[in-house]
């Protein structure tokens, strides 16, 4: 049984990513608002569209903050999309005052307008793990998957391998992927073939 | 620069595909389901559906057409259709939309591109900016009904503070006759924001495709084009590069 749950956190919508879950073979998906329904064998998909702030504060109504940290040191798996990622994190510029969970030991900063010239960084990208460091084949053959976003990944965590992405020039850490955590700044979910085949590969990730 | 997005633009009217030509008028020419699985089949960047006719039905695009227009696709869907407070554009983005087009109340209603911008993050957020490709001293609102005189580039530089997080400029005078792009004016606009820029109007021709490119759009919007020529998306993409546009790379594995 292929089983995935997704956190809603009521920023942005699941539909896309339950419609793409269920076209990657998963068959049992559901959607949750709270953590009482989680195991700690559960793979957990984090969506997220909008404002790092607006995720942390409705993670902290939802006392999510600690069940989530939990989750993962009982050996439950977690995969970030997005701000999804970004929560995941340590601090980001987007928000002064609210905290990641800090289970990726990173901040997240602004993309520099003089580097890049266009903020936010908007549409299609590559997004390469040539050596096959993360075990996902997908990143091996310079995919292109979809970008929305104007914060990213200020530096590695080492105890992650990290999947690149270079944009007008500026390389940056794309994605982040360990045995139990992945955090993903693209969406695969919008991403057609590409997207698809990255889920795919959740199954094969996945302890479940 | 980013990858240059391709970006098949589709009028309805909840039901039918439409035809425009400078903003007016209709006519029919099809059932929406088909064509999204058309172009979800033929691998484009993206896709932006607008409800023409919301506005005057004083309603907005309906949520059950996004719902199931994101079940078909597996790219970003970007709509627009009478979408003037925040609870339309709540509905709209829980319906599975990833960015909402904002026309006239961009202009007319800044306080609601803010609220949007507060509320679902710039990102969520694309302002239209209805123009004629001749004149940069008015801008239009109302499907082009209305003409104002500000000058282009400062009503671009407020849809950017305000909170826009794409600007799509659209070459009213040139919609769908497929009479070629015109940037004169447009090119103005794109160098004074920060925002990433797309345009739309009378492409006729793949140079048209590369002029849109090499003056910094990160993309272009296209109707009759695709629609009503022989032209596709892969015709396009190959012929873009062959001239070292950074375009989308197809999945490999």
């Amino acid at each position: 049984m292929k089983k995935v749950k997704i956190l809603d956190l009521k920023i942005g919508s699941v539909g896309s990513l339950f419609s793409a879950l269920e076209k990657a073979g998963f068959d049992s998906i559901s959607v949750i608002e709270n953590m009482e329904s989680l195991l700690s064998s559960d793979l957990l998909i984090i969506p997220g569209n909008g404002n790092f702030g607006k995720a942390i504060k409705n993670i902290d109504n939802l006392n999510l903050r600690e069940t989530l940290k939990e989750h993962v040191f009982a050996g439950g798996q977690i995969v970030g999309i997005c701000i999804g990622m970004q929560i995941l994190g340590r601090a980001s510029e987007e928000s002064s005052i609210e905290m990641g969970l800090g289970l990726i030991e990173s901040n997240f900063k602004k993309f520099d307008l003089e580097l890049v010239h266009r903020v936010p960084h908007l549409g299609w990208n590559t997004v390469n793990d040539l050596e096959n460091s993360s075990g996902l084949s997908t990143f091996r053959f310079e995919n292109d998957f979809y970008f929305n976003h104007s914060y990213f990944l200020e530096s590695k965590d080492t105890n992650y391998n990290s999947l690149m992405t270079n944009y007008s020039g500026f390389e940056f850490v794309s994605g982040v992927v360990s045995d139990n955590i992945i955090g993903v700044q693209f969406h695969p979910e919008k991403s057609s073939k590409a997207g698809h085949s990255f889920f795919c590969e959740l199954i094969n990730w996945s302890n479940v | 620069m980013s990858k240059f997005r391709i970006i098949p633009i589709i009028l309805t009217d909840g039901i039918n595909v439409l035809k425009g030509e400078k903003f007016d008028p209709w006519r029919p020419v099809g059932i929406l389901e088909p064509l999204l699985n058309i172009y979800e089949n033929r691998d484009v960047d993206e896709l932006i559906l607008i409800d023409v006719h919301a506005n005057s039905r004083l309603e907005y695009i309906s949520t059950e057409i996004v719902s199931r227009a994101c079940k078909t696709l597996s790219i970003p869907l970007s709509v627009g259709g009478g979408l003037n407070s925040l609870e339309r554009i709540r509905n709209v983005l829980k319906a599975g939309a990833d960015k909402v087009i904002i026309g006239s109340s961009s202009i007319t209603d800044p306080e609601l591109i803010q609220g949007a911008r507060d509320e679902f993050g710039s990102q969520s957020i694309i302002c239209s900016l209805d123009i004629d490709s001749t004149d940069l001293n008015h801008i239009f609102t109302n499907g082009g009904r209305n003409r104002i005189e500000v000058n282009a580039v400062k009503a671009a530089i407020d849809l950017e503070n305000n909170g826009a997080g794409e600007i799509f400029i659209q070459l009213i005078d040139l919609e769908g006759t497929l009479n070629g792009v015109d940037l004169n004016i447009a090119s103005k606009i794109i160098k004074e924001v920060g925002v990433p820029v797309s345009i739309a109007g009378g492409v006729n021709s793949n140079d048209d495709f590369y002029k849109i490119y090499e003056t910094g759009f990160s993309g272009v919007g296209v109707g009759a084009f695709f629609q009503f020529t022989e032209n596709t998306p892969s015709t396009v993409r190959s012929h873009l590069i062959s001239r070292n546009v950074q375009t989308r790379n197809l999945f490999r594995s």
